[in-house]
């Protein structure tokens, strides 16, 4: 089965594990059809959707290396 | 979400992204902050129409439409290639507050922005912090020729619990933003620390 051209243009994007909300930016698509999109590829074992990581939110190290680079931005 | 949306075999790691909210009433500077410390992106999302949200948007002709787009203010801040943090502003009207407890999720904190002209306008955002127990700060956002209010003033009229960092800011600054979302994620270490030294039970 063919691809539409939004999905070949996510599978380019998802090299690298990416968020929904970044890719629903880069298609210029509102988040509800990217879902809609990923959905369909993810029934063809074309993507995986991973947990989003949460470390950063339990680890004071992992914050406090964002504080740092904020204060150099 | 359930754990069953998600794929067990991940198979690269993917990069720790750090959520951001951004409220305050229509008006009181979220877009202009996004944009001040972030590299700002177009996001769109489609929400169902409410009946006041029908009058505005023109339906006539397409009945089965339920949805509307709505844009949101959507920033992304590089840290490394593997840290990210996200800005997303909260809409700021009535009707698109049921997406709050989406965005809401596994979020690091949230900025409410005030404006002093209009303090109630952040009350609603400032209740729904505080209901979720989520680390917030108020960035009071001084706006020329608005009276300068003194934190504390603040703090007094939104009636904050006292952990609460009330820090006066800029929107239109890049340093002042800065500082502010260095405020937020000190708070939220703070908490994590806090929370660290209650003994368990």
């Amino acid at each position: 089965m063919l691809l539409e051209p939004e999905q070949v243009q996510v599978l380019r994007l998802c090299r690298r594990p990416t968020p929904v909300a970044d890719l629903a930016s880069d298609l210029d698509l509102p988040v509800g059809v990217v879902r809609i999109l990923l959905s369909d590829m993810r029934e063809r074992g074309l993507i995986t959707i991973g947990k989003p990581v949460r470390t950063g939110l339990a680890d004071p190290r992992v914050l406090k290396d964002v504080a740092d680079a904020l204060r150099r931005l | 979400m359930h754990s069953e949306d998600y794929d067990q075999d991940h198979a690269e790691a993917s990069p720790v992204s750090i959520k951001i909210l951004i409220a305050g009433g229509f008006g009181a500077g979220k877009t202009t902050l996004v944009s001040s410390i972030s590299e700002i992106r177009p996001l769109r999302t489609e929400e169902t129409l409410s009946e006041p949200g029908i009058l505005v948007d023109d339906v006539e002709g397409v009945e089965a439409k339920s949805t509307t787009t709505v844009a949101m203010d959507f920033g992304r801040i590089t840290i490394r290639d593997d840290l990210v943090v996200y800005l997303f502003g909260t809409p700021g009207q009535h009707r698109f507050w049921f997406m709050w407890d989406e965005l809401a999720l596994g979020a690091l904190g949230a900025i409410v922005i005030a404006d002093t002209r209009r303090l109630a306008d952040s009350f609603p955002s400032v209740d729904y912090f505080e209901r979720s127990g989520m680390p917030f700060v108020v960035a009071v956002n001084c706006f020329e020729g608005a009276k300068m209010f003194r934190p504390e003033a603040v703090r007094t009229a939104l009636d904050l619990d006292g952990g609460v960092p009330v820090v006066l800011c800029d929107a239109r600054q890049r340093a002042s933003c800065r500082d502010v979302l260095v405020t937020l994620v000190e708070y939220a270490i703070q908490m994590l620390d806090d929370a660290d030294a209650v003994p368990a039970g």
